[in-house]
């Protein structure tokens, strides 16, 4: 049994005035925002914006300039990338985060390594493998080198090796970019199904059927800041988020 | 000199000088092939694990425990070296030389003022053999087999245990890794703590069969380089195959004219191997495992659209 004070309105991960220039470029500019327990969140925002910036920030890939990071009531501003892991947030990355030279399993036995339990057997780890191959659908491929894998295989790969870590937030990056509407829609199937089981998710996507199809709350970026947040019904009527975001002057369609 | 006994000559040089390459140039080839680091006080860790080994057995102790404090007390140095100045360095190669060159001078000026220009050897064990008008050393032979020996224990290390995926990993790419929960600093450190412990054996291994200088890590500096530099950014089939067609020459080259021409005879061969191909062997057979596999991989995807 969860206690009272675990309750779905509790806040897993707040930003709080977080702001990160890259010597001089101000990438994300005072930006704060709070994801609660079992959201489904999307992040959207013009090209350069400072999602993918946000995204780094939170895995620890860049130390922030300013403000704080606080995970499940702990401030992780300082805490090294592989620790916020171990904690429970995972990413999957815009550019497939795959390791090409090694075989498909051995991708996954290093992402796995970290979350079972210390020295399980061999059986446990190859069991654990099996399972999230099965989960992405890639059993036919057996255990190919992964360069040799299309960008969609690579793609679910990835995300096989994100789920290793039974992550309690997940970070997608445009997860469905150069993907065809099957494939689309069976990642959007997926993504609900992960929320289902209780996953936190926040994601970045530009596809915005994808977007309407998923996100319950939508989070816009605009030149780093936060630009606006709410429904999706909401943003999509918010005219100065069609400005900025949707490519529609205030004069009508351009 | 009889057939068999030129053939067992033949044999015993091949042995002997694989042996010497693959142990001498594996530490050297895993900080390189891993963490692009050159390290140039490589020559100097293996002259730091001869003395240890030399000393330690010289107090009484059995070679074997002489051995281990050998090869782990340079371990400890490397580690050490490693949090002090490598890890400033890590994917820095050019820096890296320059930082371990001065490590490499430090160790061996320091070895000269601490113990003086030579301390008394061990005798080598084993004993010898006699075959056709020659001895051979029992001992030198056993270390060519030993060398395929370390060579198997790496390969499992690197493709079949947590920490040699993990440490690949994040050789490769270590955002991802982290992002994984590795902790990279670690992975790093302790893959140069290896290579440390591989020149540290090194120098444990022929320590009872060379005088014991301060200045003797250029003899081992200068063929690992050449090992390491023909084999290639792989460290293990780079290594193997680096070894086996140099002893080859020098071997051959050494039975027939002598030491000098085999020495010789073995940079000449490197020298138009990398001519020819550049990236050394890792290169050569990158490219044909790549190849055979993208077949393998289109005939399933035609098997799987028929």
């Amino acid at each position: 049994m969860r206690t009272i004070k675990d309750t779905n309105e509790e806040t897993v991960l707040k930003l709080e005035n977080v702001s990160k220039n890259f010597g001089g470029i101000q990438a994300v500019d005072d930006f704060s925002f709070e994801v609660k327990k079992g959201e489904l969140r999307c992040l959207i925002g013009p090209n350069g914006a400072g999602k993918t910036t946000v995204f780094n920030l939170i895995t620890g890939v860049y130390p922030v300039s300013e403000g704080k990071i606080i995970y499940k009531g702990e401030d992780i501003t300082k805490m090294p990338a592989y620790k916020r892991s171990r904690n429970g947030i995972a990413i999957k990355m815009q550019i497939p985060g795959v390791y090409e030279s090694l075989t498909l399993r051995d991708n996954l036995k290093i992402a796995c390594y970290n979350f079972l339990t210390p020295h399980c057997k061999r059986r446990e780890l190859e069991k654990a493998v099996d399972e999230l191959i099965a989960m992405v659908g890639l059993e036919s491929l057996g255990d190919p080198i992964v360069g040799n894998l299309s960008h969609g295989q690579q793609q679910w790969l990835e995300i096989a090796m994100t789920l290793a870590a039974k992550p309690d937030l997940l970070l997608l990056d445009e997860l469905a970019a150069g993907f065809g509407p099957e494939e689309t829609a069976f990642t959007a199937k997926l993504v609900k199904m992960l929320h289902e089981q209780g996953l936190t998710i926040l994601f970045i996507d530009h596809d915005m059927d994808f977007v309407r199809e998923i996100a319950q709350k939508v989070t816009v970026m605009h030149f780093g800041k936060k630009f606006a947040e709410g429904e999706m019904s909401d943003i999509e009527q918010n005219e100065d988020v069609q400005t900025i975001y949707l490519g529609r002057s205030q004069g009508g369609d351009n | 000199m009889d057939l068999y006994s030129s053939i067992f000559n033949f044999m015993y040089l091949f042995i002997d000088s694989f042996g010497f390459l693959i142990i001498s140039a594996l530490g050297l080839a895993i900080i390189f092939g891993m963490m692009g680091i050159i390290n140039l006080a490589h020559g100097e860790y293996i002259m730091l694990g001869a003395y240890i080994t030399t000393l330690t057995a010289a107090a009484g102790m059995p070679f074997i425990i002489a051995l281990l404090c050998g090869s782990l007390g340079v371990g400890l140095f490397g580690g050490i070296v490693d949090r002090l100045i490598i890890r400033h360095l890590y994917k820095r190669p050019l820096d890296s030389v320059v930082a371990s060159w001065g490590v490499s001078l430090i160790m061996s000026q320091g070895m000269l003022v601490l113990m003086g220009p030579s301390i008394p050897g061990l005798s080598t064990p084993m004993g010898s053999i006699n075959v056709g008008q020659f001895d051979y050393s029992v001992y030198r032979i056993f270390l060519g087999f030993l060398a395929i020996f370390i060579m198997i224990v790496l390969y499992v290390l690197f493709k079949k245990t947590k920490f040699g995926l993990h440490s690949r990993a994040t050789m490769q790419n270590a955002v991802i890794a982290r992002n994984l929960g590795i902790n990279s600093d670690r992975m790093y450190c302790m893959t140069y703590i290896l290579g440390s412990v591989l020149a540290g054996l090194a120098g444990a291994l022929y320590a009872p069969t060379l005088s014991i200088v301060p200045t003797m890590g250029s003899n081992f500096m200068m063929l690992s380089f050449v090992t390491v530099v023909v084999g290639g950014a792989d460290p293990m089939t780079g290594t193997l195959l680096s070894g086996g067609l140099l002893s080859l020459f020098n071997g051959g080259l050494s039975m027939i004219f002598g030491t000098l021409m085999g020495r010789l005879g073995l940079l000449v061969v490197a020298i138009l191997f990398i001519r020819v191909l550049p990236e050394g062997f890792s290169g050569l057979v990158e490219r044909q495992t790549l190849r055979v596999n993208r077949k393998k991989q289109e005939a399933i995807s035609n098997g799987e659209s028929n």
